[in-house]
This record gives C-alpha cells, structure tokens and sequence, in this order.
C-alpha cells in the first residue's frame, strides 16, 4: 500500500515535470510558427506591392526601349507588359491577397488611379507607333504619375510589417515573461502539492489508523460491559424469579401448613373417638366406624402430604447411603415404572452419608419416578445419578435458601417430554399437575420440595422440551452418624402397657381427653395436665411418674423441651414423648433454647393408637439404656 | 506518416520518371502560338534543339483536368480546367526531381516532382469555362487543388502556384 502511493506521487512529480516541459515547448513552438507565419504574410503584402511597383517599371522600361531603333522589344512585348499591369490590378483586388492590399492607406486611390490610367491609355497602347515618340512620351508620363503612389503604398505596408511584427513581438516578450514566471511555478506548485499531498496522507494515514484503534478498542469495551451489564442484568432477573418462587412457595406452605395444623387437630379428635368408640360399640356397628376411621387415615394422609410441602412433617433425619437406599427399592422402581422404561443408577465412589429421613427419600424418589414414567409415555430411561458436591459461596446465590456446604446430590432424569418454561414455573406448587384430572394428586413435587427444604437441602429443575427433566435433590452431607430409634420397630399388633403412669400436658382439652382416654385404653394410668403448673405440682409430689407425653407447644409461651429442661430436676423419669400438629414449630422453639435431645422421642398429631402405644412401648422398653446429657 | 508518404511518392515518381525513358514517342510539331516551352531531361521533344513547345490546341488535345477551387487571388470559387502536370511530365518522358517554372514576367518558381504526384495539380489554360488571356494570369496557370486539401492552403503551395507560365525546365 505504502509502495503504491509512493509509486504514485513519483509518476506525479514526473508527469507534472513533463506537462510543464512540453507545455513550455509547445507555447515557444506556437510563438515562433506564429512568427513566422505572420512574417511571411507580411512579406506577401509586400511582395504584391513591389511586384507592382517592378512591372510598372518595366512597363515604363519598356515604353523608353521601344521607340529606340535597335530596341529588342517587340510590340507584341508591349502589349504582354501592357496585359500584365492589368493581371496586376486583378491582384491588387481579388482575393484576400486584394483584400489585404486593399486595406494599406492610399490603396483604394491608387487602385482607382491605376485602373483609368489602363482604360484611358489601352487604345494608344494597342495602336502605339514605334516612331510615335510624342505618343510614348506621353504614356510614360501617364505611368510614372502612378509611381510615386505606388512606392508609397510598399512603404506602407513594409511599415506595417514592421509595426506589426514590432507589436507581435512586444506580446511575445509579454508572453514570455509570463511564462518564465508561470512554468516554474507551476512547476514549483505541483512539486508543494504533490510534497504535501504525501504529508497529508501519511498523517492522515497514521491518524485513521490510530481512530480505528481507538473505536476498535471502545467498541470491544463497550461491548464488554455491555456483556457484563447483559450478564448482571440475566442473573439478576433469575434471582428475582427465584425469589419470587421460593416466596411463592413459602406463602403457599405456610397457608398450607396452617390449615394442615388445625385440620390434623380435629382429625385427631375424630379419630381417637372413632377409635375408642370402635372398641365400645356392638360388634354389628363396627363396619359403621370403620369407614370414619379409614376416612381419618385419608385425611391424615392428605394433611401429611400438605405438611411436608409446607415443611411441616415430623422428619426423623439419619445418616443415609443414598445409593443403598435407592438400590433397595430398585424392584419397586421396576415395578412402578413398567417394562418400556429402564433404570440405570450410577453413583460416585466414595459417595457420602447424608442427613434424611430416608422414609421421605424413599419416597420422594418413587415420587419422582412416578412423574418420570408419567413423561415417558413411550418408554425411555430413568437415570438416577448420585454424586458428592460442594456448594460454594459463589454458587449458592444462584440457589434460593441455599447454604454453601457438602452435599448428596440426586439427580433424577427421564427422557421424555420435557416441561415447558410456564409447567416448570409451577411445577413445585401444591395441586399442580399436568396429569388429566384424578389421575394425580399434584403433590407429588410439591412433597418432595417440601421435604428436601426441611432436610436442609435444595431442590432444582431442569427440562428441555422434547429432550427430559431432571430433578437435582441436593441433601446435606452427614457429619455424625444418626441413628434412627423407629429403625427397630416391626411389631403389628398394639403393644399394651402395664400400668404404667403417664403424665399428660397438654392445653387442648379435646386432645388431652382423647389421649387420656387412648392411654387408658392402652393399659396405661393416665395423670392428665393442661398446664405447667398443675403438671409442675404432680412432679413435684411424690407420685410416681414412668413417663411424660407432652405438648411441644405449651401455654405460656415455653416450649416443652424449655420446660421440662429447666426443671429437670425434680422429674423422676428421663422418658418423655412430645407430639405436636405442627413440627416445625417445635423444632424452632427447641432449638432455640437448645433444649432439644434427639432421644426425646417426637409424635405427630394426629397421631394412631398403635403408633403412640409402639412410641410408649419403646420409651418404656429403652429404660435405663437412655440416658440424658 | 505524412513525410514517409511524401517519400514514397518521390521515389516512385522517380521511378516512373525513369521507366518512361526507354520507350520513345513523337510529339507532333507546332502550328499556333507557343504557349509553353519545356526544356531539361525531357525525351520526348518537338524541336531541333532537344526541346517540346506547345501550342494551346495541342495542350488542350490532351486529356482534360477540371479542378473547382478558392485561391488567394480570386473571389469565391472558381473552376479551373487544364492538363495535369503529371501527364505532361509523362508525355514527355521527363527524369528529375523538379520542375523551374519561369513567367512571361521573368517571375521563377522551383515545383517538386512529388507535389504533382502526390496531388492532382494542372496546368490551367480556362478559368470558369473560359481561355485565360495573360490579364486573366494566362494562358497557363499552375493551379493546385487548394479546396480539397487544406494541407497545401499555406503560402509556400500558393508561391508555386506560378501564372502566366510560360516555360518549364525539367532538373
């Protein structure tokens, strides 16, 4: 590029050279043909003038000779001589050459002169007498009087050359003055051009070069930070969503789990009293209770769901292999899963314990194959990954809730339909399905969601239409072995007791009844408390008390586990059960206070008589292989 | 190109110039007024001193050239009809490279061989349909085809444009 231009300012100082040289050759070239060309027409003007003046002169010449006796001119030549004055006169008129003799002062008189001396002495010529002296003196005279005339003309018209040859050449001197100061300066200029031309580019070169530099490199800044913005703006949005979600959901549960609450209460009652009136009544009316007691158990079932979605179910968390635990129920996979579907599990070496009620994890897995085969009408793949993973700092902003921390991560993917960006929105709501009306309850995700926050974990979606959805379930990493006390228990017929004295504290006198009357029933001497102090006075008497079932929540804004903590002391009995309708509400104000031993054994309202019968038989069977901090 | 063609018109006119020479035929004698009178390296000749004169019937016994021109020392066009010179020079077996025309005025002028070579120059004897007396610049006049070449419009054509010719010397 750089050669190229060089290239071309060398051919434009040459040519701008070459211009001027031939331009100042071709003006001394026109100058000097115009010189001559003019010299030479003057010459002609001249020439006409003279020639004239010279056959005048020889006509007269001739006129003398002739009237000699030994003269050589014949009469004949006369006349010639005679004729050629006459082609004169034609070339003095005719023509341009006449034309411009015509134009030379005293022509045209001379002309008119010339002419009537022709005419006036044509018939003496013609009719001339060699010894008619008289006759030839006479026309000599006629032709001198034209001489002076005549010379007068040529002189005129030699002085007209001169002056406008005079003229001529003072515009020549003119001219070429002019071009002595023009041509160098053309010269010069196109020289300064061409020099400046070259500076121009270059720098013009070297600042284009520099301003596309310069725009090239904030247009990769702006680009950048337009990216960064982009980047920071999508995040944000995500995050927002995600809060936005996990609100959602947090209302959903609390308005869920508040309903559950008081909806588990009076299914208590109508349970316990359906089942202690199941035991009064003729053998005939049973099948009339047995359907109050089923429904019960569905209701039950119904508010443990909604529970665990609200992150309210009693959770017994321990330390899982989830891979033994998802190998254990691969048969029951199979089954529910059908033959069009295989299930492959693959799992990290090493893989650690983690912290969960397993029951739930059981149960969230089947949960998640059931939707699985429910995407996979056709048939495909159940996938079941299971990795260890450590959740950064960095990482968990883009999780909702989440707690940097070790991991388990289950991971379970279909390959079917996948979900749409509106289904995966809402697919942890509660009632939410995409399954035809009754074929699903909607709380299948809505479960597992709940169950997976409450174990202290994270739950995460992704799904691509037409490709499958996986299912991330993120539970804490186990750092101490947790044994679960409800592992043992197998027994199916209702354990009774012996007599034993229970102290009962609870401030819903329905409840308090109700459990009077289970325990009762169970063989059990029942001291029935519905507050702390009626409950503190039985303790501190000397009655004998094998075991305490209490309310998690008591009136007077201490806990149970509060309670029963501070006054430790003047309880007998190291045995103590607290049921709650709402679990977390207990674990909260429990661990609050720090008062919480994992060995006091946890109830859920509404609880069964031979769930509670199997919990007392248990704490009363442990003994004094329990022992308290 | 123009020179290179002026060249070859010289060489080749010397050539037939040349050619002409070795073959030889009469140029009968004359019986009016001579009118021209052409002398040099001619070899066709009618006179006993090695010469070839002319009358005007036997110039206009030859083939005739009509030539319609603008000339510095007429008005307007005018028609010119003659012999062309070419032809007389070949008549007359002429060698050389030029022709000196002299007028009845003692007025010379050198005409080069190419010029009737190269253009169609006559030698007039009518103007406009009649003779030319020598008041009219006869009775011969080299007249050069002007109008139709503006090549030759320039001054030293119009000065071989000699009039009232009345003899020719062949060099």
């Amino acid at each position: 590029m750089f050669r190229n231009i060089r290239y071309l300012y060398a051919v434009l100082i040459i040519a701008t050279f070459s211009m001027t040289a031939s331009a100042y050759w071709l003006i001394s070239g026109v100058v000097q043909e115009s010189t001559k060309l003019e010299s030479v027409a003057r010459d002609i003007l001249i020439g006409v003038a003279s020639q004239t003046s010279y056959e005048l002169h020889q006509f007269i010449y001739s006129l003398n000779q002739y009237k000699l006796s030994n003269s050589s001119i014949s009469k004949q030549q006369l006349i010639t001589r005679y004729d050629i004055l006459w082609s004169r006169r034609k070339t003095n008129t005719l023509g341009k050459v006449g034309a411009a003799f015509k134009q030379l002062p005293k022509a045209p008189e001379f002309l008119n002169q010339f002419h009537i001396t022709l005419i006036e002495t044509e018939e003496a010529v013609l009719s001339l007498k060699r010894k008619d002296t008289n006759t030839l003196a006479q026309l000599a005279k006629r032709y001198r009087d034209l001489v002076p005339s005549l010379h007068q003309i040529t002189i005129a018209a030699a002085r007209k050359a001169t002056i406008d040859s005079t003229r001529l050449h003072t515009e020549l001197k003119i001219v070429g003055y002019w071009a002595r100061i023009l041509l160098p300066s053309i010269l010069v200029t196109g020289f300064l051009v061409a020099a400046i031309l070259w500076r121009e580019r270059k720098s013009l070169n070297s600042l284009t070069q520099h301003l596309e530099e310069r725009i090239l490199e904030s247009t990769l800044d702006l680009r950048k930070t337009n990216q960064i913005l982009k980047d920071e703006i999508q995040e944000r949005e995500k995050l927002e969503a995600k809060l936005v979600q996990s609100q959602k959901m947090e209302m959903v549960g609390q308005l869920t789990g508040g309903i559950a609450h008081d909806f588990n209460n009076l299914l208590a009652i109508i349970q316990g009293n359906a089942e202690l009136l199941e035991t009064l009544v003729k053998e005939e009316n049973v099948r009339l209770i047995k359907p109050i007691i089923k429904a019960t158990a569905r209701g039950s079932d119904l508010t443990q769901r909604l529970l665990a979605f609200s992150r309210k179910q009693p959770l017994r968390p321990e330390s899982l292999n989830l891979l033994s635990l998802v190998e254990s129920i691969t048969d029951l996979l199979d089954r529910s899963l059908g033959e069009t579907i295989s299930v492959k599990i693959n799992a990290e070496e090493n893989i650690w314990t983690a912290l969960a009620d397993a029951a739930q994890v059981e149960n969230a897995v089947l949960n998640l194959a059931v939707n699985a085969r429910h995407a996979m009408p056709n048939g495909g793949q159940l996938s079941i990954d299971i990795s260890n993973f450590i959740l950064e700092e960095t990482d968990a902003i883009h999780l909702t809730d989440a707690v940097a921390g070790d991991y388990v991560l289950l991971c379970v993917s279909d390959t079917g339909t996948g979900m749409s960006k509106d289904t995966m929105e809402h697919a942890f709501e509660p009632f939410f399905t995409t399954k035809d009306v009754g074929k699903g309850s909607g709380l299948g995700l809505s479960m597992v969601y709940g169950f997976v926050k409450q174990s202290g974990g994270h739950i995460d979606l992704y799904s691509e239409e037409g490709l499958g959805t996986s299912i991330m379930i993120y539970l804490p990493r186990a750092l101490e072995s947790h044994e679960s006390p409800l592992s043992h228990l197998s027994s199916s017929d209702i354990p009774q007791g012996n007599g034993e004295t229970i102290l009962v504290l609870e401030d819903d006198k329905d409840v308090l009844i109700l459990a009077g009357k289970i325990l009762t029933s169970l063989n059990y001497n029942v001291v029935p408390t519905n507050d702390t102090e009626t409950a503190l006075q039985v303790l501190k008497s000397n009655q004998k008390i094998d075991l305490i079932l209490s309310d998690v929540v008591l009136p007077g804004g201490m806990s149970g586990p509060e309670f029963f903590k501070e006054n430790k002391d003047i309880i007998s009995t190291q045995k103590i059960i607290y049921m709650s309708g709402y679990p977390t509400e207990a674990a909260a104000t429990t661990q609050k206070s720090n008062s919480w031993d994992p060995n006091d054994i946890l109830l859920t309202k509404p609880f069964q008589r031979r769930e509670l019968a199997l919990q007392l038989k248990i704490a009363l069977m442990a003994d004094t292989q329990v022992t308290k901090v | 190109m123009t020179i290179y063609k002026q060249c070859s018109y010289f060489i080749a006119g010397i050539f037939s110039l040349l050619l002409s020479v070795s073959t030889s035929s009469a140029l009968e004698p004359v019986k009016g007024d001579v009118v021209l009178q052409v002398s040099g390296n001619i070899a066709v000749t009618n006179t006993d001193d090695g010469k070839a004169v002319f009358d005007r019937a036997i110039l206009m016994s030859l083939p005739a050239t009509k030539i319609e021109t603008e000339t510095p020392w007429t008005d307007g066009v005018v028609k010119f009809e003659g012999v062309l010179l070419r032809d007389l020079m070949e008549l007359l077996k002429a060698t050389g490279q030029s022709l000196k025309a002299t007028a009845i005025n003692d007025y010379t002028v050198d005409i080069p061989v190419e010029d009737f070579l190269k253009y169609d120059v006559i030698l007039a004897y009518k103007m406009n349909g009649n003779l030319m007396s020598v008041r009219d610049k006869g009775p011969l006049w080299v007249i050069y085809p002007w109008s139709d070449n503006p090549a030759i419009q320039t001054e030293i054509f119009h000065s071989r444009s000699i009039w009232q010719l009345n003899k020719i010397s062949v060099k």
